[in-house]
């Protein structure tokens, strides 16, 4: 069988290539997995591939038999039975009838391919993980291994107001490459940073926020007083002051008045404030970790007198499933760190008590994610399949690695599920993806192949033996000693 | 119950000097004191008792004194002395001893230390007998003593064998290092013990035997050691005795509860509660040394303001403490012929808004306590 | 201003012991000494995370019912409702419906005016807070259930509770209600330390628990001259907080004149502006015709008064300074209590509270006089302890008593716990000397006062919060019992074994 190798996907390029789609070209460009930036000439050609496999779970209704999914210029455009569907005459068609197809699995929040987590810096909002990821890090391509097709990259858990993380696809030569959603959130943390207690890291978090309305108040006032300045000028003068339209925009917070804020313009927002009032106006997600059930109070707390609650997705350590009923409350998701068994001694009677934290929530009726951000061997099918084995329904734990994550994300439209519209993602593994015996064959990223398990040098290593070509394996030298007695005996 | 107020106690009893209180005059030894009441320290309480004191011993405990002999009276009321069942006031140098787990000969009362000034802050709250015993990290520390604070006496030798057998006596740097290798040392010396040894003498009930224990898992040990070679005396620590009545009862052993810290959660009055029920026997321990004078009655207060009885915490402090001792022919209650260690309180004797007015041991004044001054006059 | 904080009823679960024991037979004649009539205590199941039931009235009776220390009713009653106290009285009557509660005494809750409860222990122990760190960002509502319990069942009920126990400064405590950790007041105390070790630096041989204050002033304890250091420190703050206040009131006033100022001249240009308008029209006309450019006027004002910039370590001392805030420091020793009060002689509305006090005797004139309040931690440990020979050990509170000083009585312990000793403490001092009356109202009313929440809590009044405590006896009787603890007028399921 052969594999298209579309033209790599920007944005741009993939806009153009679907209004080239018109011309029907046959797409036979075969090759190494090179990527090209979209052509810009009219004679673009649009791949279509068809894959064919004996089990296409969609994630959008019934899993189909012998189902067929369409891809065309990067995008899903059909799913369905292979009888129902028609392959376009130019598309190249993988059949793989033992194999299953899968949406892929989201990642909702993870702080790895970065150089390097946190800064020390306590509040630094104006920083961005894009200039920090690293694309050939070895994280995103076991990320393929393991059938996780994007993933949110935040900044870590020891901050008090992190920077801003975008959500990435595991392939790419550069970072614009990967990029899937630029302003994917702001990472903060309601647990004490290294070096703070509870209560100097509340303070600190609760200080950003009174940092910026201080410093946006002064902004206001500054502009007021010029104003009336003017006008005042003007009239000394004599000369009538036309009128000025206001250059900003009101601030749209729920929380927050600030009168006269239109008066602003908002490129005049100094670069260093502007996150944060995005947060404030609810144009930028918020990711806020929990290390305790208590922090969960200062999350919501925070979030509340801001008026960001609605826009925060909390990332949990696995003690805060204590506070399931007042998170249920607030009405927010979670994201589950990826060690589900929380363990604790109670303090008087001695006896252990294990928390399966998913089931919690899920019996809470709160949106909970997956998450694998540690341990490759600890990935996200791995995480659903312990919910199944805990008594949550299956559909219900592959949702908390595909669908959960994606509406947090604000992609429920692109990826999680095989649909028409979504972005050309499909994961073929050779058995049922929540069984230990699985493995991911193959992955195709925005309809482009990328990953072919039969090609996998590392894995081959490993199960084999085979040494990657041009590599010798070294035999270990013999140990002649050097004459003297080395034992312990003096 | 009255509340006697301590405005009314201090001013009916006009501040006497130390002579009047003690031997009347024409009398060599005898003295009578009358008070409200008089706790003998088994239950009995006698209204407007008279105590008769002569040659350091009680010759009576009545409705009145013999002929020809004065009575003074004092406002308040008349207990026996309290007994500390381990206190390491005045022996910091017992703590040196960190290499060698076990010294069962050591005779702690060596240790004994009359002259040490932090004594008389302890007889100041009322306590007139201690048990001096080895460092609890030891596990066969020696044999505890009964000493007498205020007279320096030394009242008994070789009272008890003391074992350690909690996470105390246990360290990483001299052996054993377990509770596994505790015990195999323990049964060594026990089954081999040689004869006239403290392990022999404990095995033939001459000698009892003092066990430091702490958790429920420890006690439990403990009791079937105990049990395995048919010892007498008591558990030190213990807090969650409450939860062992049966297993406790089944031993014949008691209870010794150390005093609450400040952090340490009360779960030692839900025991003494328990055991108070179930008729198991239970004293207290001061270790004045980490805890202050006054931290006996403290942690007797707090069993009581969890509903232990009054009579329960002054019989653990006196009666109780005296018989696991195996020293109530003399000790424990206000009986004839027994030692004259009692305490002229301000109010009921387990109560800590009384104060010691006055304290006798051996039928001398030890102490006597003035109320307005800032520092306790003692012997 | 200061604010008081009513947050959302935090849920109260008390953990249970196993059902079945010889203890339950105990507990059955405890609970038949309550007398309960009228509706069974409903809502209180064993890890029930219901609200407290609060709605249900309570009518308390008993034979002695303690107003204020010293103020006893006989045979009297007090009703609570929706979290009030509605009517205390002789000849009350109990509405339909009431709960009813017997006793031999009713008083006010005890209020431990030195306490860590209800904050996590990280924070309590952390050195590295600021004078505008808010305690109540450490409260902790999954802190160990059985702490609280044991509180409520000894007596105390409220507390003034601090973080940063050993922290130089350690910035705001506020006044919680231990059962729930709700907060009474947010910003009731500035807090700070003199010469504090943190705990578990005590050699102490027993488990290194730091001795029972919870920490030390053994060998390892700081340099005086570090501790002289700690004071100037402390002093250079308040009067930095000072020199705040009047920079802001200075700012306040200059604005208020030039406002006034820019308000009169901006209706002297629009009542010119006509004229001005003519003038320019004829001014440009002018330089049309020369072919030369308008020159415009120039226009000068006074600028606006600069604010002076935000500082909120600044602003919170600024609030201690006049005296909206009382500052609590814990000194110890003779020569740092009375470097302490003369350094802060200048601020005559401080309003300074001394916690520890061990040697507070040897400035006794100088506290009454300054109507400085000493917190006493009367711990039952060494009397002849960190500072030896002077410490009058369990006498403290008597005699400063005597000397006229305002005592009240605390346990300042970085564990959550040691509150509960608070009413033995109290004992121990009447023990040692102090009035049984001046004891109670060292931990009712006195803390109350000092910490500004005394129209809430602290007496048995008509319109405060039902705070209150059914006796078997008298308060510090060690024979008594705490029969009922009424929280927020809501009763404190007791622990049964």
């Amino acid at each position: 069988m052969s594999f298209t190798t579309s033209f790599q996907n920007t944005r741009s390029g993939r806009a153009l290539l679907s209004a080239a789609s018109r011309l029907s070209m046959g797409a036979t460009v075969l090759g190494a997995a090179a990527l090209f930036v979209a052509p810009v000439h009219a004679s673009a050609q649009v791949a279509k591939t068809a894959i064919k496999a004996g089990k296409v779970i969609t994630l959008n209704g019934e899993p189909i038999e012998n189902g067929i999914i369409i891809i065309e210029g990067g995008r899903v455009t059909a799913v369905g039975s292979q009888e129902d569907v028609q392959i376009p005459w130019d598309a190249e068609v993988v059949d793989q009838p033992g194999m299953t197809a899968f949406p892929g699995f989201v990642e909702s929040h993870v702080s790895r391919g970065i150089d390097r987590e946190n800064e020390t810096l306590d509040v630094a909002p104006f920083l961005n993980v894009r200039d920090s990821i690293d694309p050939v890090n070895f994280y995103f391509e076991d990320a393929l291994r393991n059938g996780i097709v994007v993933m949110n990259v935040q900044q870590g858990n020891d901050t008090v107001v992190a920077g801003q993380g975008m959500v990435v696809k595991p392939y790419g030569m550069t970072v614009e490459s990967m990029m899937v959603k630029p302003r994917a959130g702001i990472k903060m943390s309601a647990a004490p940073k290294r070096g703070k207690s509870r209560a100097t890291q509340a303070q600190a978090l609760r200080g950003a926020f009174e940092d910026l309305k201080r410093y946006l108040d002064e902004m206001v006032q500054r502009k007021k007083d010029g104003d009336d300045y003017d006008r005042r000028e003007a009239l000394y003068q004599g000369r009538e002051l036309e009128g000025e339209a206001a250059k900003g925009k009101a601030l749209q917070s729920e929380a927050w008045t600030i009168e006269g804020f239109e008066r602003i313009p908002r490129g005049e927002v100094d670069e260093k404030q502007e996150p944060l009032l995005h947060v404030i106006e609810g144009k930028m997600p918020v990711f806020m970790w929990c290390g305790s059930a208590a922090d969960v109070h200062t999350a919501l707390r925070v979030a509340d007198t801001n008026g960001f609650t609605k826009h925060m997705t909390l990332v949990l350590d696995n003690s805060c499933w204590k506070a399931a009923p007042k998170i249920k409350a607030a009405g927010v998701s979670v994201i589950l760190e990826d060690n589900l068994a929380h363990r604790e001694r109670d303090p008087i009677t001695g006896e252990e008590i294990e928390t399966f934290v998913p089931k919690v929530f899920h019996d809470a009726g709160v949106p909970f994610a997956l998450s694998s951000s540690t341990d490759s061997n600890r990935s996200l099918w791995f995480q659903a399949a312990q919910c199944v084995a805990a008594g949550i329904p299956r559909e219900a734990a592959l949702a908390a690695a595909t669908s959960v994550p994606a509406s947090i994300l604000g992609l429920s439209d692109r990826v999680g599920a095989l649909k028409s519209g979504a972005d050309g993602h499909v994961v073929l593994f050779s058995g049922d993806p929540l069984s230990v015996t699985s493995v991911v064959e193959h992955v195709i990223l925005d309809g482009v192949h990328v990953y072919d398990r039969s090609k996998d040098v590392r894995v081959q290593q490993l199960t084999d033996g085979t040494r990657p070509p041009g590599t010798v394996a070294e035999e270990p030298e013999e140990y002649e000693g050097d004459g003297e007695d080395d034992s312990d005996n003096q | 119950m009255l509340i006697l107020p301590i405005l009314v106690s201090a001013l009916a009893f006009s501040a006497p000097a130390t002579a009047a209180v003690s031997p009347a005059a024409g009398s060599a030894d005898s003295f009578a004191l009358q008070a409200s009441r008089v706790h003998v320290g088994d239950g009995r309480v006698i209204e407007n008792g008279v105590i008769v004191v002569t040659d350091g011993a009680i010759r009576s405990v009545g409705a009145s004194a013999p002929e020809g002999l004065s009575v003074r009276k004092v406002d308040g009321e008349i207990a026996p002395g309290f007994i500390a069942m381990r206190d390491a006031t005045g022996a910091d140098s017992e703590n040196n001893e960190t290499t060698r787990k076990f010294t069962p000969t050591a005779d702690v009362a060596r240790a004994f230390d009359p002259h040490h000034p932090a004594w008389a802050h302890l007889v100041s709250e009322g306590i007139t007998t201690v048990v001096m015993t080895p460092a609890s990290d030891r596990i066969a520390g020696g044999l505890d003593a009964i000493v007498s604070p205020a007279t320096g006496e030394i009242v008994k030798r070789g009272v008890a064998l003391h074992l350690g057998m909690s996470s105390r006596s246990i360290s990483n740097f001299v052996e054993p290092t377990s509770y596994a290798g505790l015990y195999a040392h323990l049964d060594r010396h026990f089954a081999d013990a040689a004869d006239g040894s403290p392990f022999a003498q404990a095995r033939s009930g001459a000698t009892r035997v003092m066990m430091e224990a702490l958790s429920k898992n420890e006690v439990a040990r403990a009791v079937a050691f105990a049990k395995q070679y048919g010892l007498t005396g008591a558990i030190i620590g213990a807090p969650e005795a409450g939860d062992q009545v049966d297993l406790l009862k089944s031993s014949g052993l008691g209870v010794v509860f150390e005093p609450l810290d400040a952090g340490d959660r009360a779960d030692v009055a839900e025991s003494a509660k328990a055991l108070r029920a179930a008729g198991v026997p239970f004293a207290f321990a001061s270790d004045a040394g980490t805890h202050g004078p006054a931290a006996m009655r403290m942690t007797a207060a707090t069993c009581m303001r969890r509903g232990l009885d009054a009579q329960g915490a002054l019989a653990a402090m006196t009666k109780t403490a005296a018989d696991m001792l195996g020293v109530s022919a003399s000790h424990g209650t206000l009986e004839v012929g027994k030692v004259a260690d009692f305490v002229v309180w301000s109010g009921a004797p387990t109560d800590l808004t009384s104060r010691a007015t006055h304290v006798f041991a051996g039928g001398k004044l030890v102490h006597e306590s003035e109320r307005s001054s800032s520092h306790h006059t003692h012997r | 201003m200061r604010t008081s904080y009513q947050r959302p009823q935090a849920a109260i679960a008390p953990t249970f012991r196993g059902a079945a024991s010889a203890l339950a037979a105990t507990a059955a004649l405890a609970m038949a000494a309550l007398h309960l009539g009228g509706n069974a205590q409903a809502g209180q199941e064993a890890g029930s995370d219901a609200e407290p039931v609060r709605s249900q009235a309570l009518f308390l009776t008993a034979k002695r019912l303690i107003v204020s220390p010293g103020n006893v009713l006989e045979n009297a009653s007090v009703l609570v409702e929706d979290g009030k106290i509605t009517a205390v009285g002789t000849d009350l009557k109990a509405p339909e419906g009431a709960q009813a509660i017997q006793g031999e005494v009713i008083c006010a809750a005890f209020m431990d005016p030195w306490s860590t409860a209800g904050f996590d222990t990280g924070s309590v122990n952390s050195r590295d807070l600021n004078a505008a760190t808010m305690a109540t960002d450490a409260l902790d509502p999954y802190g160990e259930k059985a702490v609280l319990e044991e509180l409520a069942a000894s007596g105390v009920l409220l507390t003034r509770s601090q973080v940063g126990l050993a922290s130089d400064i350690s910035g705001f405590g506020a006044v919680l209600r231990t059962p729930s950790a709700e907060v009474v007041l947010e910003d009731a105390s500035m807090s700070a330390a003199i010469g504090a070790e943190s705990p578990g630096f005590s050699p102490d041989q027993f488990g290194g628990r730091g001795g029972p204050q919870g920490f030390s002033f053994g060998p390892q304890s700081i340099d005086p001259i570090d501790r002289i250091g700690q004071i100037d420190k402390l002093v250079s703050e308040l009067a930095a907080g000072q020199k705040y206040a009047e920079d802001m009131a200075e700012y306040e006033k200059e604005l208020a004149e030039w406002k006034a100022a820019i308000a009169d001249k901006e209706k002297e240009l629009e009542d010119d502006f006509k004229k001005a308008k003519k003038a320019r029209e004829k001014a440009v006309k002018d330089a049309e015709e020369d072919g030369e450019e308008v020159k415009e006027k120039k226009y000068k004002e006074d600028r606006r008064p600069r604010e002076p910039r935000y500082d909120a370590e600044k602003a919170a001392f600024a609030r201690v300074v006049q005296g909206e805030v009382p500052m609590v420091v814990h000194a110890e020793r003779a020569l740092e209590i009375r470097d302490l009060l003369r350094s802060t002689e200048p601020f005559k509305r401080l309003r300074l509270v001394i916690a520890g006090g061990t040697s507070a005797l040897a400035c006794k004139k100088e506290l009454r006089e300054r109507g400085v309040t000493v917190i006493v931690a009367p711990s039952p440990a060494n009397p002849g302890g960190p500072v030896g020979e002077l410490d009058p050990g369990l006498s403290l509170a008597a005699e400063l008593d005597a000397a006229g000083v305002n005592v009240l009585i605390g346990t300042g312990n970085a564990s959550a716990l040691a509150s509960r000793d608070l009413p033995l403490l109290a004992a121990l001092a009447v023990g040692h000397g102090l009035d049984r009356d001046t004891a109670l109202r060292a931990i009712t009313s006195g803390p109350a006062a000092t910490f500004d929440v005394a129209d809430q809590v602290g007496t048995v009044k008509r319109g405060h919060a039902a705070d209150l405590l059914v006796l078997s006896g008298d308060p510090l009787s060690s024979s008594s019992r705490v029969l009922a603890a009424i929280s927020g007028g809501a009763v404190v399921p007791q622990a049964t074994k």
